[in-house]
């Protein structure tokens, strides 16, 4: 079984496969296999207390170690019994549509990943919801648990394409006026926002005892800047743009980035986010994979759920 | 085309100036091919491009400029520029006979931060260190032709170069250019180079230079013609006008630029500092005015400071002049004080009706001459005055140092004629005219008229009208008829007798026979009969000579120097310091002003009309003065340097910006 575990998937090539569906599972089941713990215990139950077994109760309940020191037949009762509501938040702004030719763009992968985490969660009976961002609205699927539901799930995802100027923390904010109760909420983004405002939904999201995911995609390009030439840069969520020599604006422009990042970093690590910054080169199975089974992640779940 | 003294033999060229428009179209409008590309993380760049923007800006800004500067040098090349340097020396100096004049005169310590002299003698001497031993060499001051020296060697010479001053006599380069000359034939030097350093004013010399014989060469070399036209505003002299304010003082003023000027003149006297703020044009003469309330035993005159500065200080000590006391006795007083006989009189000697005047004027009627005491009055003017004052006629007569008699129609015949008969005059007829006379000068160098010119007299004479007067014969008398009428009839009688001296007026000094009272001439006439009167010609003052007029008039050997003015008190030079002197031995207690000639002043320059190429006033002598010297190889150099950086620029702009 260690086999397929380094057999990573290559994002062009799962980006070839038509179906969400199968892309999920693809990569699901490249990043579950052999992992020893389940990232999430779907169906939450609480022992509430014993009583006499009557005839006709289910004989799984009865709790066999009472009856040894006792000698008497009790089953157990439970109290609650209650699903995991998950809501992934895509970012559909103009800026995820990086690169528009060529390659598998950050939006695409974002739907990999998304479209992967809606998998694993329905598949224990979680209920999934997805939101992603238009031109001026955002497009929300509540949370249902139904396997159908995937397929409306990864249908709305295929049929979406990024373009707007309405970045993720519009997205973060939707959410939040509408989710009560204690939830996992799943960022996918490039994260090219005004940071402090990113502070403040984080903030309040895990203040409201939220388990927040956060992936950040990036492009290599966008990671690298390997551009040697005159270029005129346009601006994807507006009509900006700018003539520079690739060359000579490199190192401000990787410096500029790497501030961003420190910060960005800065912002998840003090809010206890679970937080990974992964460009599209990366196979997303080992990018879910590592993710999912940090071990902060474990110990997170058995504290919530 | 002369432009800050280089020319252009093809200004036309200048219209290359006109392609520098390409690179600044190109700067200003081009924008350099680069790929479209859409980018996501697009905040960064801009960021980037903050940081990135400044260097890349400064970069281009360089380029353009250097590309201007290539193609303005490229037109500046092609007008061809030159310049007329000071021609220096022929190669062959080293050997040739050599005379130098050199122009000592105060002139040459014009010019800052060296002066014309000093600038002068470290080329002379540049050339004398060029010279060989041996080679025939001889030095002429322009202040002492006549002894030259002659019979150094070049290095003897060389050392005595530095030690050689400028003369504060007026000193011309006539003289020392002769015997230049001269001293090539006694010599028998041949092929020689006479070198004349001068200031390049044309008061250095007297007359234009004769042009040179055959094989003799001349460089002119003109201190100030490879310099910015001279600045300079001067003190020629400061003299104290007589006769008006004691406190007055007249400053003489030059202007030696070649273009007009402003400038504030400061007077200072122990109890005063006056400012004044001037304007004269190029090369104007002007006298200016100062009245002290209260004038002390020094007057400080100060110029602001210039590229001469000896002439921008001057020490005056004033003459104590002593107040003349004039009694002017009115026959026809009137209410109406324009009315009075003597209200234009009183108004010619007392000017501004002032205290402190040089004449203090007493008005009073007939009657009040009773009991004057006519002795403490230098003057007694008795204006239409009907009978002689008989108790004070004696006194009048004898005590009074002069009288002045005018006519007018309260005269009584009968009354005066006895007191005339005493002058040796008689009274004769009253005179009247249908149309108003003009008066004649028959003396014109009578001592009335001293210091007035002959120009000036006649102005002052023409105009004047006599409509009436009285008669007087003046038979055996010693009296003289300076001013009269046409047919000789006398309108103004003086005579001097027993120190004393007289004055008559036929006519009216008010506008009641005459309309001389009207006339520009009454002021001057009026106070020169004045100064007639109180001996004003013997009176001692203080003397203004020029150092040469003292020198030549052997005045020098007995003066003794009280103060020097202030420019020349640190200055080692030749001769007599303008200044304060007194005299040695003699009991005159006048003081003498020692003052730089005016002419050393003259800083106009000998005419230069090398422009566009043609050659200058001392060249068409055929001096050598100026040496052509090209510009553009200098350019080129500096044009081959820009294209170098240029291209290094550019280079590493275009390794920075990557491939096109």
């Amino acid at each position: 079984m260690a086999e397929p575990q380094k057999v990573f998937l290559d994002p062009n090539v799962l980006a070839g496969i038509k179906n969400l569906m199968v892309r999920a599972r693809t990569v699901v089941e490249g990043a579950l296999v052999g992992e020893h713990v389940s990232p999430f215990r779907g169906g939450s139950v609480e022992f509430a207390q014993h009583r006499p077994y009557t005839p006709g109760d289910e004989l799984r309940y009865i709790d066999w170690r009472l009856l040894a020191r006792t000698d008497q037949l009790h089953v157990k009762q439970f109290e609650v019994t209650t699903n995991l509501r998950a809501y992934l938040l895509v970012d559909a702004s103009g800026s995820m549509n990086y690169p528009t030719t060529g390659g598998i763009s950050k939006y695409t992968y974002a739907t990999i990943l998304a479209s992967a985490i809606a998998y694993i969660l329905i598949q224990q009976s979680d209920a999934v919801s997805l939101c992603l961002n238009e031109k001026d609205k955002v497009k929300y699927l509540p949370p249902r648990s139904q396997v159908a539901y995937l397929k409306q799930i990864f249908q709305l995802m295929e049929q979406h394409t990024p373009s707007s100027d309405n970045d993720i923390l519009n997205l973060v904010k939707y959410v939040q006026d509408r989710v009560n109760q204690r939830s996992l909420i799943v960022l996918f983004s490039d994260f090219f926002v005004d940071l402090d405002g990113l502070n403040q939904r984080i903030k309040y999201l895990r203040g409201r005892g939220h388990d927040v995911m956060v992936f950040q995609i990036l492009h290599k390009d966008e990671r690298d800047f390997p551009f040697q030439r005159f270029y005129r840069f346009m601006a994807m969520e507006s009509n900006d743009a700018l003539t520079a020599d690739g060359k000579q604006i490199q190192a401000h422009y990787l410096e500029a980035l790497k501030e961003h990042q420190q910060q960005l970093a800065d912002i998840m690590r003090r809010s206890g986010v679970d937080f990974s910054s992964i460009t599209t080169d990366q196979a997303p199975d080992r990018v879910l994979a590592n993710h999912l089974n940090q071990p902060q992640r474990a110990k997170k779940l058995r504290t919530m759920y | 085309m002369n432009l800050l003294s280089t020319t252009f033999l093809a200004p036309i060229a200048f219209l290359g100036f006109l392609g520098i428009a390409v690179p600044l179209y190109l700067h200003l409008r081009h924008k350099p091919r680069a790929t479209p590309l859409k980018f996501a993380a697009f905040e960064f760049l801009l960021r980037a491009r903050r940081k990135q923007k400044r260097k890349l800006r400064v970069e281009q800004w360089l380029l353009m400029a250097l590309r201007v500067a290539v193609l303005a040098l490229l037109a500046v090349i092609f007008a061809q520029p030159f310049r007329d340097e000071l021609f220096q020396a022929s190669s062959s100096l080293s050997k040739r006979p050599y005379v130098v004049v050199l122009d000592n005169s105060l002139s040459m310590l014009a010019g800052k931060p060296q002066t014309y002299f000093d600038e002068a003698k470290d080329t002379l001497s540049d050339h004398l260190a060029q010279r060989e031993r041996a080679a025939p060499t001889a030095v002429l001051l322009a202040s002492q032709p006549e002894s030259p020296l002659a019979a150094l060697t070049a290095s003897e010479l060389a050392g005595l170069v530095p030690s050689l001053k400028v003369d504060t006599r007026r000193i011309t380069l006539d003289a020392a250019y002769q015997k230049a000359l001269s001293l090539l034939n006694e010599q028998g030097w041949e092929n020689a180079t006479i070198q004349i350093f001068s200031d390049g004013n044309r008061s250095a010399w007297v007359d234009l230079p004769s042009a040179p014989p055959d094989g003799v060469e001349v460089i002119y070399s003109s201190m100030r013609a490879q310099r910015s036209p001279l600045n300079n505003v001067g003190i020629v002299a400061v003299t104290q006008p007589r006769g008006f304010d004691r406190g007055e003082i007249d400053v003489r003023l030059r202007n030696g630029s070649e273009q007009g000027t402003e400038f504030e003149i400061r007077v200072q006297s122990d109890s005063q500092d006056l400012r004044h703020t001037l304007k004269l044009d190029a090369h104007q003469q002007t006298t200016h005015r100062f009245s002290l309330s209260d004038p002390s035993n020094r007057v400080l005159v100060q110029l602001p400071n210039d590229e001469f500065n000896l002439d921008d200080h001057y020490t005056f000590a004033p003459d104590d002049q002593k107040s003349t006391r004039v009694l002017v006795v009115d026959g026809d007083p009137s209410p109406k004080r324009q009315n009075s006989e003597s209200y234009f009189f009183e108004h010619a000697l007392n000017l501004h009706q002032k205290e402190n005047q040089a004449i203090q004027v007493e008005t009073i009627s007939a009657n009040g001459l009773k009991n004057r005491d006519l002795a403490q009055y230098d003057v007694v003017c008795l204006l239409n005055v009907a009978t002689p004052p008989s108790e004070s006629l004696n006194e009048l007569l004898n005590d009074a140092k002069g009288l002045l008699i005018a006519m007018g129609d309260r005269i009584d015949f009968d009354s005066w004629n006895p007191v005339f008969a005493e002058l040796g005059l008689e009274l004769y007829e009253n005179k009247r005219f249908p149309a108003p006379q003009p008066i004649d000068i028959r003396v014109g160098d009578h001592p009335i008229f001293a210091s007035l010119s002959p120009a000036d007299l006649d102005l002052y004479a023409q105009g004047v009208g006599i409509n009436a007067f009285k008669l007087l014969s003046v038979g055996r008398s010693s009296f003289s008829i300076p001013l009269s009428l046409a047919d000789g009839s006398p309108i103004l009688l003086a005579s001097e007798r027993n120190q004393r001296r007289f004055v008559i007026w036929t006519s009216t000094l008010d506008l009641a026979w005459t309309n001389f009272a009207l006339q520009p001439g009454y002021l001057p006439i009026v106070r020169q009969m004045l100064d007639y009167l109180t001996f004003k010609e013997s009176q001692t003052q203080s003397v203004q000579l020029t150092v040469s007029e003292a020198m030549v008039s052997g005045l020098i050997d007995k003066l003794v120097l009280k103060q020097a003015q202030a420019g020349f008190r640190d200055l080692v030079v030749n001769g007599p310091l303008p200044g304060i002197y007194s005299h040695k031995e003699s009991s005159e207690q006048h003081l003498v002003h020692l003052v730089i000639d005016s002419d050393e002043l003259d800083f106009r320059p000998l005419r230069q009309n090398h422009d566009e190429g043609s050659s200058s006033a001392m060249e068409e002598l055929g001096f050598k003065e100026f040496a052509r010297l090209d510009l553009a190889p200098n350019l080129i150099w500096w044009l081959f340097i820009i294209v170098l950086v240029e291209t290094l620029i550019a280079g590493r702009m275009s390794l920075l910006w990557g491939a096109r």
